[in-house]
């Protein structure tokens, strides 16, 4: 190195300036340009605090709502025992309107039409389902209307997402409803006009069974109008002691509204509510694929072309609040390893020495030509295969708002629109540089400045995907997500990268 | 060069000191923006924008850490390498070169010529093998720290200085010969 000092000297040596670099000639220009890099700066960090406020605020907001939450659990608890205490006061003159309230509400399940694949799944769904065995008592009216109400005003006041209502009735065999009871015609006819007044209307989802408990479980739509409850031939139920029909994804006016109509229909009918559970945690894991999408100019789409896509791992832990049986809102942390490589061909000039024409002599007369050739040192082009492979271990927060749509039974789909804010990443590359177009030898190097990086930056997220709910507290998913950033990945000025991951992973939920 | 008092007025945005500044550096800048720029039309350009960062980021200066010449060396280089970018004329996928000679040792018989007859070589000489050779024998960098601003690998930045060293020995010979024995 000491031996270049001269040319350090000579090339570093200090020359006077000219006029038109003088202090005078460029003082506008500089403090222009230090206020326009002043506001950019301002900017970056004013971003940087609103992403910071936003994060802080759903935090928050998810503290008060889960305390929030919190409460309404205790105050369940209290109501759930003065329904209960009304169990006590029945009267036996109820129980034929009761079993024949059903019979008209109910009348379009044969147990011995029950499927296989549905005894199944009502076995493995017994963890909410409440046995009743006891014989039906003297019943007071009154007390069992109150105990409605209470529980009513619970619901309204609780926002529950669900709610259970239990028909109890003395099992009896087939052939002892008496259809002609002109109190039970005239419950039926209630009901009827109750439940057609609303507008909403209530398709059935399952029937379970568990043991001798039959489970029917309801999903109440509010954007139909037709009115419908599926109805079970209760006259063909034989051993049957408990029936539960079960509401799910209703709001609480319906629910208050089902419920009244069972309380008008049947003096016995008892209300347990079920403790909301408004939380989920998802655990998720996939694969991704990653593209920098390199463009903006001549050298962006060039490197675009050789962009090659190799699957890399994700992993995410969800936290979602349900806001209504429809919407619901998510955050959480998601890791990614995104790996991507670049595959191309480089010129490459070898010198070698080379037998070359240096002279032709041509004969005047018969026309022969003699070539004069000499070994040179010449220039040859050549190609090289190259592979530069990249590897980013990326952490970010995703911000999800999720609709859900019933599409049968227990399967639910989910679509969302979010954003995620990506922390940052380890970054490492690797670059196979080979001697010839084939990689059959070649030289590997390690370099961590890659031709994008990630920075703290946003990513617009879309995702869809479907849930298989295991049993009311758990469900299995499968997602596709897709993510489109929003801030320029590129380390280069001369080209952009404005990334694309596309996700699909598993995941398992657990609602709490 | 430029005193500590000068600098920490500069830190508090004080419009004299920036003159003040700029009148010491401005020379030493100029020259470092000259040589890897030989566009005229770019240089000016390039001084506000050195100056400009310079002032932006003063107070992220540490005398402890270093000279202040070096501060405003390594923001005078990066800034010529932006500006070089932007003009496209440093092409990031330059081939390979595999004959690696002893370029730690390159040693440069350019003893005889003036400042001038130096420059008028490099000016001939491409962008990207100029750039890699200033970077290298001229300001010390390693080739680890060249590959990382020029977004390439060590091995080409090795190889571009041996191309580059090449064509200052062979290329430009009967020009040097011309310029020493006229």
């Amino acid at each position: 190195m000491a031996k270049n000092e001269h040319l350090k000297r000579k090339l570093r040596t200090e020359d006077k300036l000219s006029d038109s670099m003088s202090w005078d000639s460029m003082q506008n220009g500089i403090l222009n340009k230090l206020d326009s890099h002043t506001a950019a700066d301002k900017k970056v960090s004013f971003y940087k605090w609103i992403y910071a406020t936003l994060a802080l605020a759903l935090i928050v907001a998810v503290s008060i709502l889960f305390i929030l939450n919190k409460n309404t659990q205790a105050h369940t608890v209290a109501n759930k025992n003065i329904v209960l205490s009304t169990q006590s006061t029945a009267q036996t003159n109820t129980l034929k309107t009761e079993v024949h309230s059903d019979t008209d509400i109910i009348n379009n399940i044969d147990p011995k039409n029950l499927t296989n694949a549905e005894i199944k799944q009502a076995t493995n769904h017994t963890s909410e389902i409440t046995r009743n065995t006891q014989q039906t008592q003297n019943n007071n009216t009154g007390a069992a209307g109150n105990a409605y109400l209470e529980n009513n005003t619970f619901t309204n006041s609780s926002n529950n997402h669900k709610a259970s209502i239990n028909t109890r009735f003395r099992a009896t065999t087939a052939g002892t409803i008496n259809k002609d009871d002109a109190q039970s015609q005239q419950a039926e006819r209630l009901i009827a006009n109750q439940i057609q007044s609303q507008p909403s209307s209530i398709s059935m989802q399952g029937i379970f069974q568990n043991e001798n408990t039959y489970e029917k479980i309801f999903s109440v739509k509010t954007d139909d109008t037709k009115s419908q409850l599926n109805q079970i031939p209760i006259s063909q139920l034989t051993e049957i002691e408990d029936i539960k029909l079960k509401l799910i994804n209703t709001t609480t006016y319906e629910r208050s509204v089902l419920s009244a109509s069972f309380a008008e229909l049947d003096n016995s009918l008892q209300v347990i509510s079920i403790s909301p559970k408004p939380f989920s945690i998802e655990i998720a894991a996939g694969a991704n694929l990653f593209t920098p999408n390199f463009g903006d100019s001549n050298l962006g789409d060039a490197k675009s072309s050789y962009n090659k896509l190799i699957p890399g791992l994700g992993a995410e832990v969800l936290f979602t609040y349900v806001i209504n049986p429809k919407w619901q809102i998510a955050a959480g942390l998601n890791y990614q390893s995104l790996e991507n490589k670049l595959d191309y061909y480089n010129e490459k000039e070898v010198r070698e020495n080379k037998d070359v024409v240096t002279r032709i002599e041509v004969n005047a007369i018969s026309g022969d030509s003699t070539h004069h050739t000499a070994n040179e040192n010449v220039v040859t082009t050549h190609w090289q295969k190259v592979v530069h492979y990249n590897s980013n271990k990326m952490l970010s927060i995703p911000v999800l708002l999720n609709r859900n749509w019933n599409m049968h039974k227990r399967f639910k789909f989910v679509t969302g629109v979010g954003l995620q804010y990506n922390l940052g990443a380890i970054s490492s590359g690797k670059a196979i540089t080979g001697d010839d177009g084939e990689l059959s030898s070649y030289k590997i190097e390690d370099y961590t400045n890659g031709f994008y990086s990630i920075q703290s930056s946003i990513n617009f997220l879309l995702s869809t995907g479907v849930n298989y709910e295991l049993t009311d507290r758990s469900y299995l998913g499968v997602d596709l997500r897709g993510s489109l950033g929003m801030n320029d990945w590129s380390t280069q000025e001369e080209y952009s990268a404005k990334v694309m991951i596309f996700d699909s992973r598993f995941k398992v939920g657990y609602r709490f | 060069m430029i005193t500590q008092e000068i600098i920490e007025r500069c830190k508090c945005k004080e419009q004299r000191a920036f003159k003040e500044c700029y009148e010491k550096c401005a020379p030493y800048v100029y020259t470092i923006i000259k040589s890897y720029i030989y566009e005229p039309e770019f240089r000016k350009d390039a001084m506000q924008e050195v100056f400009a960062q310079i002032f932006l980021y003063i107070n992220k200066y540490d005398s402890k850490k270093g000279a202040f010449k070096s501060y405003i060396s390594k923001i005078a280089i990066n800034q010529c390498i932006a500006i070089l970018r932007k003009r496209k004329t440093i092409n990031l996928f330059v081939p390979l070169e595999e004959n690696h000679q002893a370029i730690g040792q390159a040693d440069i018989n350019l003893d005889r010529l003036t400042k001038k007859d130096i420059e008028k070589i490099l000016e001939k000489m491409p962008d990207g093998y100029r750039t890699i050779f200033l970077l290298f024998v001229i300001d010390d960098y390693k080739h680890k720290e060249i590959a990382e601003l020029l977004n390439i690998t060590a091995e080409t930045s090795r190889s571009q200085l041996s191309r580059a060293i090449r064509w200052i020995k062979t290329k430009q010979l009967v020009n040097l010969k011309t310029i020493t024995y006229g």
